[in-house]
Order: C-alpha cells, then structure tokens, then sequence
C-alpha cells in the first residue's frame, strides 16, 4: 500500500470529489489536519500515512461538527479510491478527531489561516494551517511519543511569541497534565526558546 | 477513440444481426443471412434475447411475431418460463405484449406460449413495436428438420417437446458425460427436472452412468446415434442463454460509463471494479472464460481502455460467429 506525498493526496482527493458529486447526496466540507495538511500548505514534504479529518464544517453557516463517524457513504467513497490508488481503504479517516480534544478547547486563532481547497461542487477541504498546526504538533509531541511530531515542529520553527502562546494554552486549559510539564519544558529546550522555560515553569506551578 | 455509448450501440447492433441470423435459420422470412450459425439454436434464449436486444429492429419484432404466431408450439412454455425466471433475460414489458399478441392472433399451443408473462400492465404490441411489427405476413416457415442449427427441433418433432429432447441432444452433441447440474445449466431446464429425465433414460440401457468420487455422469454411446445427425454438418452445441445474459450485464456496464461523459479514466476505473467481476463470472458461466478476466489488476486508464478493447473483441466475436463457439 502507498504512503501519500502531496501529488497522490491531490489526485485522491479530486476522485475522492468527482465520486461524491455522482453520489448527489450532500455536499461535504472537511477540516483535516496532520500530515496531509503539512503536505497542502507546503510545510513538509515527507510522505503521511492517511488524510486525518479533524472535524466537518457546515456548508451554510460552516459550524464546526464533530467528524466521528464519517458519513457512510463518504466512507464508501474514501474505499473506492483506496482500491483505485492502491492505498490503505481507511486511507482519510476521523481516528485522530476521536483521540483529540474538543476543537473548542483550541484558541481562537486556531482556525484563522485555513488553505482552502474545493475538489469539484460537492467536496470542501479545510486544511488547518500553519498557527493550527503548531498548536496541535505541540499538544501531540507533549501526549505522545512519535519522531515525526518534534520534525514536524522543527519545520514549523514556530517563533518565540507562537512557542508561548501555545505552551500557556496548554497548561491554562488543561489540555496537559502537570506530570506532563516536564516534557512540555524539554519540547521548549530542544526548540531553544530557553528565555520561556523559567515563565511556562512559573505558570504551571 | 470510441465511445461507451457508441460501443453499446455497436454491441447491440451485433447482437441484432446475431439474432437475425439465427431466426433466418430456423425459417422466419424477410431476410437473407449475413453470417453462419454454427450452432444448434436455443429458440427459448433466441426469443427472450430478441425481447431484450432486438426490439429497437421493428422488422425482427414483426417477422418474430409472425414466425411465433405459425410455429410458436415448437417452443416449450415450461422452459421459458424457467429460463426468464432464473435469467430475467427478457424484457418483461416487450414479453408481455408479445403475449396479448399471440393469445389475440395464434392458435393451440402458441397462443399460450408466454402466458407466464401477463402480470402487471399491458401494452400492446404497437405501444412497443412499430405498427408494422403488428401485421402478421404469414410468410413464415416451419424449421427445417435436416438443418444443424434447426436440430433442436428435428429432436423436439421425435422425443417431445420437454426437458428429454434437450437433455438426449446434449448427450449426442457435446461429446463427454455430464452431471445432471451442468447438463441443466447447458439446456436451460431445472437440475432436478434433468436429474430425473437422465435416471428415467439410464433405465432404459441406453445412458450409462459413470459413477466418479464424488458426482455422478451421465453418457451415451455416440457411434450408436450417428444416424440421427446430418451427414454433411454436424450440429455443435453451444449454450446461449448464459451468453445473452453475460451480453447484458456488459450493456448494464457499457450504460452506467456512458452517462457523464466528462468522467475521468479514474472514476471510471472505479465504477468498472464494482461491475467487472460480474460481467466477467457471466461470461465464464457462457463458456466464454478469456473475456474481461484481465482487468483485475489494471487501474485508471488501463483498466477503461481493456473494457474498450474486450468489447471491441466481442462484437468482432459475435460478427464472426464461430469464435464464439470455439472459446469455450
């Protein structure tokens, strides 16, 4: 089965599209995260293993929706082009959406520079962008332990400023554990914004 | 590059003259032949085929109609009714005209023929045909007995008309033994109609019964029964009944890529995968097992031009007549 790079994400999300506007039966817009949205905003260029769709938006007034589970027949669709490109049959799928945290929880620039994309007259995307992305790659390389998180972070270089206001987001909500502070300190370190660990340390005690 | 739905149009254009060609053969008028009919004719298949692919042929429908209304008892009732029911082969509208025009117009055993057919609403026969298709010319023969294609009804006119005549013509004509379940599949009939036929006639000595592992053959002695063939042309058998239906699950795939013309090879791709399989497995089932088993593997554009290229090859096979009869 392949990995994604940005030409086949591109291409199955156009079939992925050109399959759903013969189905007619809604138009869909989907706000995805992960890698493939990296590949879209041209962040990385490394491969992803699926298209992580974080939530739905509605097409009228584009209120966010929770995306588990998908619609049934986009899942349909999402494993017609899975056969056709050879890739995985979940290869776009809402897993993460179900592990994450409320998208409400997030800041309000959370969703500010979106790269939309249209995939014919019946597929939206939203691919959350770089200040998104930083916020989620910070609260996943915090929760989890996976290389590609701290790469991915590293080639968002996010500046002193971003790299603060996120580390404050996730101690102020809650959306970190204190056991995970520590962790959250190191992430500053190895991103060399030293000057914060002192304010951040200070914030969580 | 041709079209899906010129392609459609080719294969029904094919299958019309196919049609043709074989009620010419067994006596309707109007027609010279375009191609030989190297095989025993089905007239149960030939007339459901022919409602399903030859109705947009007016002339067909007509001399059809006025072959039915003058040699429509050759035909077995029981074994139409069988074979639409396991097949849906018909059309069942065109059936159900053909039916009010045999009971108002035929006599005997023809006036009954598709009674089986009169469910639901009727439309008359000018509603479906042209109005020229209504007029029965009477021109019209009987098969002829000492053709090969017409041998079927050489057994018919001896045995009866029922499941016996076609089960001793497989036995003669296909050359090895059979289980009763292919046996059914070939002709048409029901497995335990044959089943029982097939025990009924190993009574007699004169069909032998090889018992195997695990299935049980039937099998005459064909140099006993030579004399009963034609000297010059020996009758092939050829199952045609599945071969129609296989015809029609590939028109069902033709149609659904033929609708937005605009489609990419990749949608389409998509849409052949989901039908593929079936078109295929009909196409095994009519002996036919090269045909459309390759696009497994192939995706996007390579998988749309193999169904271009396969249909192509088809309709040069039904044009030509004895591919067909030679794939299996």
């Amino acid at each position: 089965m392949s990995e994604l790079d940005q030409d086949i994400v591109h291409e199955s999300l156009i079939l992925l599209g050109e399959l759903l506007a013969e189905r007619r039966q809604r138009p869909l817009h989907l706000v995805v995260s992960g890698g493939a949205a990296l590949l879209a905003a041209g962040i990385v260029t490394r491969t992803t293993y699926d298209v992580d769709v974080i939530a739905l938006r509605g097409e009228v007034d584009g209120d966010i929706i929770e995306a588990h589970p998908l619609p049934e027949f986009l899942k349909e669709c999402v494993r017609d082009v899975g056969e056709e490109k050879r890739l995985r049959p979940n290869w776009l799928n809402a897993a993460t959406a179900m592990l994450m945290i409320d998208l409400g929880r997030f800041p309000a620039n959370f969703l500010d520079d979106l790269i939309e994309r249209s995939y014919g007259d019946w597929l939206r995307v939203s691919f959350i962008g770089r200040s998104g992305q930083i916020y989620l790659k910070f609260y996943a390389a915090v929760s989890r332990n996976e290389s590609r998180d701290l790469g991915d972070l590293r080639t968002l270089a996010p500046d002193v400023t971003e790299a603060e206001q996120t580390a404050r987001w996730l101690i102020a909500e809650e959306v970190i554990s204190q056991g995970q502070v520590p962790k959250l300190l190191d992430l500053l370190s190895t991103l060399e914004h030293h000057d914060l660990i002192p304010r951040i340390e200070a914030l969580a005690t | 590059m041709i079209s899906f739905p010129e392609l459609k149009r080719s294969l029904r254009e094919a299958l019309v003259q196919f049609l043709w060609d074989q009620w010419v053969s067994i006596g309707l008028a109007g027609a010279t032949r375009t191609g030989p009919v190297p095989f025993v004719v089905d007239p149960e298949a030939l007339l459901l085929g022919t409602s399903r692919f030859g109705m947009e042929d007016a002339r067909l429908a007509g001399e059809m109609l006025d072959w039915l209304v003058t040699s429509g008892h050759l035909l077995c009732a029981q074994k139409l009714k069988s074979l639409q029911i396991r097949s849906g082969l018909g059309e069942a509208n065109v059936l159900r005209a053909m039916n009010q025009h045999l009971a108002e117009r035929a006599t005997g055993g023809s006036g009954k023929l598709l009674a089986f057919a009169s469910t639901g609403p009727t439309p008359t026969v000018s509603e479906i045909f042209d109005d020229s298709a209504s007029k029965d010319r009477g021109l019209s023969l009987r098969p002829d007995p000492r053709n090969p294609e017409a041998f079927l009804f050489k057994m018919r006119s001896f045995f009866g008309i029922n499941a016996r005549a076609e089960v001793f013509t497989w036995l003669l004509l296909s050359g090895r033994s059979g289980h009763p379940a292919w046996i059914a599949r070939e002709t048409g009939w029901g497995a335990k109609t044959v089943q029982v036929v097939l025990n009924e006639m190993a009574e007699s000595g004169l069909v032998f019964l090889t018992e195997g592992e695990r299935e049980k053959r039937f099998r005459i002695k064909q140099d006993d029964w030579q004399f009963l063939l034609p000297k010059d042309d020996r009758p092939i058998w050829w199952s045609q009944a599945p071969f129609y239906a296989a015809c029609l699950k590939l028109i069902e795939l033709l149609d659904v890529l033929g609708v937005n013309p605009e489609a990419s090879d990749a949608a389409r791709s998509v849409k052949i995968r989901g039908l593929l399989p079936d078109v295929a497995q009909g196409f095994a089932l009519a002996k036919q097992p090269g045909r459309f088993d390759e696009g497994t593997n192939l995706r996007g554009a390579e998988l749309v031009e193999s169904v271009r290229t396969e249909s192509l090859r088809l309709i040069e096979g039904i044009k030509d007549r004895r591919a067909l009869v030679s794939e299996g």
